[in-house]
């Protein structure tokens, strides 16, 4: 039942994916302003969104593991984060590739920039923390206080091109402001239920290996049994 | 096609190839560690039988 959600949900996926990128490359008009590079948004945005999003289920989680001490919950933690950090890489790569051809640089420490890469930092080290801590208590907690911590960035960053004295290189809100043409919509959509649909199932299957982990860790306490 | 064009073109390449490269990347960790991880639950298993005999 397991493996046939995450086919389906890979498979569903993907053929969205490829309609959405023939939409993106043939159908859908050049950019007056910035050329052919504006595709990038088709990636950039829904990367960060689907990051997010999978960081949402990482504190929900977290909050559940710290109430229920049910190491389910841990595995569902770590699992998104997991995730949620690839997404961002994506999101501070095609974002600093689109930089380059837009403002001349690679990279500019601004407000949103920074704190994108600090939240990509905090839960780097959520994951490279979680292996120096062998009591599986002691690391489920901690874990969890660190995924809630660094949800703290998450508003920082939506809001660092909101704020009116914050002065930012990286352009302005375009979604809730109208900025995005009509035209754009649908492609733009498209690709974040696309990543939800594939990170969903990369979950799943990280889900599946944390459930494998503790089984091998009962199995080797069984054996210093013996 | 402009020297314009033609960079930005070359910059989108590279902004989508840099995705699928971590996303590809990502996908070839978990089936790699997928499969370390079966191969060390079968043999702890195995193992548990044959100590438990």
């Amino acid at each position: 039942m397991r493996e046939k959600i995450i086919y389906s949900l890979g498979i569903l996926g993907t053929i969205l994916l490829v309609y959405n990128f023939y939409n993106i490359f043939l159908v859908i008009p050049i950019d007056a302003l910035q050329g052919a590079i504006y595709r990038i948004i088709f990636i950039h945005v829904p990367a960060a969104i689907t990051a997010f999003s999978f960081y949402g289920v990482a504190v929900v989680a977290s909050i559940a593991f710290l109430v229920r001490k049910n190491f389910w919950w841990d595995s569902l933690a770590v699992s998104a984060v997991e995730v949620g950090t690839m997404f961002t890489l994506v999101n501070l790569a095609t974002g600093s590739i689109w930089g380059r051809v837009e403002w001349g640089i690679w990279w500019a420490w601004d407000a949103r920039m920074t704190s994108q890469l600090m939240c990509f930092l905090l839960y780097l080290g959520y994951l490279l923390m979680r292996p120096a801590i062998a009591e599986p208590q002691q690391r489920g907690i901690m874990s969890a206080v660190l995924a809630i911590f660094a949800a703290a960035d998450i508003p920082i960053v939506v809001m660092a091109i909101r704020l009116h004295n914050v002065r930012t290189q990286h352009p302005g809100p375009v979604l809730e402001t109208g900025g995005l043409a009509p035209v754009y919509w649908p492609p733009f959509l498209i690709g974040i239920v696309c990543f939800l649909l594939l990170g969903s199932a990369m979950i799943l299957v990280r889900l599946h290996q944390e459930s494998s982990h503790r089984e091998i860790d009962s199995l080797r306490r069984e054996l210093h049994a013996i | 096609m402009s020297p314009v064009d033609i960079t930005n073109l070359h910059f989108l390449f590279f902004g989508y190839s840099a995705a699928w490269i971590v996303m590809i990347g990502f996908v070839f960790l978990l089936v790699t560690r997928s499969r370390r991880i079966d191969r060390e639950l079968s043999r702890l298993k195995s193992l548990v039988e044959d100590k438990e005999k």
